[in-house]
């Protein structure tokens, strides 16, 4: 019997901009606080700040995607839930991401206390970046999130999109001022990083999608997942375009800029198809044509 | 004490009994079904057959979705049974996404069965569902502090469903268990179901 695929419908849109905004607001922050420590203080302010708008708008996005926005502090209430875990990351990354860029606002010596909270800051971004990975892990109904690689996928895929944020930020301050963007801030080494991002990251998700076929309700899954609107449009953006323009003209500022913001929505699609692609088991596929609703 | 259902798939007609129970016991909105019917053809053609699979909660011992709720407005009680406390619930629906039976719903709250209409109006406590949260079959455990068994087992007119305590080896749910050809769905996924399906096979 040909059964249809069911999707998961229970997280939508909301959620995946929020899982992608933390993605790469988390990456960029980080790429900030290196960018800091080897001397570039314009394009480490500026990633530190787009890395926190991100995790801002994020949180609001998940804030109002709840069904009782004003119950949105219980989500703290237990510690053995991957999301009460990432709710833990998602509050002590901001707050130390605030005041490690408060250290660069006001500018306080970049030592010893800095130090420690940009650090701290960086592991608790590195846990919002992985979260999302170990919270649809424990979703066993869903064959696309059952695989031990989702956490390193949701890194890479956060690290692709996060590059290609950084990209853009330092494009707009070449374009802006030559030297604004600083040694972390080069464009040629940036497209390399980026380039390299990309294939690591398209590789891990095709390997994970190769895997997933060997059941037969894995291959369905891998169905819904490329015959999703999303699919092409992605691919086209997060990995064909950055892969072209890159390796053409890695060193041009209009190049890297296209390129960075290609990467950036492309592989937020490709995140939003491992929520809105993601097929059901069978039980819950079959039942979609039974009662009438 | 560990309450369990066991469903005979041999004697389940399709009837629907059991989710028209359920809807008035529970008063449950439209596109929400606390109890479900599955209507599954297996086989090829020629050789093919209609099975009808109720799926009410599996009340799983290692249930996924009490660990998936970050307010733990999902628990699980010494007899069993896994509950929903509204009052904690915040509706983010990792719950929903969690459970391999897609036995939760997510209550949007205003729809009625008639328009303009008000059914389904509430007359008892357990019958208020709360907007913005999300809710699932308890086994009726209104019924179960009461001292009576689940509603749909009640209105089964096959005898299909059986209730009881899994951990009481005189009960009638442990007998067929140990006579019958018993099965749970998903079993490899590790979540323990108290919900047990029979079948001739």
């Amino acid at each position: 019997m040909s059964k249809p695929i069911g999707l998961q419908r229970a997280w939508g849109t909301p959620i995946s901009i929020e899982m992608s905004l933390e993605g790469a607001g988390g990456v960029v922050f980080v790429l900030g606080v290196l960018a800091g420590r080897v001397g570039g203080s314009v394009m480490a302010l500026t990633a530190m700040i787009a890395g926190l708008v991100c995790i801002a708008l994020a949180t609001l996005v998940l804030i109002f995607d709840l069904g009782m926005p004003l119950r949105a502090p219980f989500v703290f209430l237990n510690p053995r839930s991957p999301m009460s875990l990432g709710a833990y990351s998602l509050l002590l990354f901001a707050a130390l991401g605030v005041l490690t860029g408060a250290f660069w606002v006001f500018g306080w010596p970049k030592t010893g206390l800095y130090l420690i909270v940009a650090a701290l800051a960086s592991v608790f971004a590195a846990g919002v970046v992985l979260y999302p990975g170990f919270v649809l892990g424990v979703c066993k109904g869903v064959p696309l999130w059952r695989s031990s690689l989702l956490p390193v996928i949701f890194a890479a895929t956060a690290i692709a999109s996060g590059l290609g944020l950084y990209l853009t930020l330092a494009a707009i301050l070449h374009l802006a001022g030559a030297g604004l963007a600083g040694p972390l801030g080069s464009l040629g080494t940036l497209s390399q990083w980026t380039l390299l991002a990309v294939a690591a990251a398209t590789l891990i998700v095709l390997s994970n999608l190769v895997l997933l076929r060997a059941t037969p309700t894995g291959a369905r899954s891998v169905a819904a997942f490329v015959r999703h609107a999303a699919f092409w449009p992605s691919v086209l953006l997060g990995v064909i375009l950055p892969l072209v323009i890159l390796s053409l003209a890695p060193a041009s500022a209009v190049v890297a800029l296209a390129a960075g913001v290609a990467s950036l929505l492309g592989w937020f699609g490709i995140r939003h198809l491992f929520l809105s692609g993601a097929a059901m088991e069978p039980m819950q596929a079959m039942g979609a044509a039974i009662l009438p609703l | 004490m560990r309450y369990g259902m066991v469903i005979d798939l041999e004697r389940c007609i399709g009837c629907q009994a059991c989710t028209v129970a359920c809807k008035e016991e529970n008063r449950t909105a439209p596109r929400v079904f606390w109890n479900r019917l599955y209507d599954v053809e297996v086989g090829t053609y020629p050789n093919v057959k209609r099975v009808f699979l109720p799926r009410p909660c599996m009340h799983c011992a290692e249930a996924p979705c009490v660990a998936a709720c970050p307010t733990g407005a999902t628990y699980r009680r010494d007899d069993g049974l896994v509950l929903v406390n509204a009052e904690r619930c915040v509706g983010c629906k990792a719950c929903m996404v969690a459970c391999p039976y897609g036995a939760r719903y997510f209550y949007e709250g205003g729809a009625t069965y008639f328009p303009g209409g008000s059914y389904p109006e509430p007359h008892l406590p357990h019958q208020i569902h709360q907007s913005g949260t999300v809710e699932k079959c308890t086994y009726c455990v209104h019924r179960l502090d009461e001292g009576f068994e689940p509603a749909c087992v009640v209105a089964c007119p096959t005898r299909a469903r059986v209730f009881g305590d899994l951990e009481d080896a005189q009960s009638e749910v442990s007998r067929l268990l140990r006579e019958r050809n018993a099965f749970r769905i998903f079993p490899e996924m590790g979540t323990d179901p108290s919900t047990w399906y029979l079948s001739r096979r």
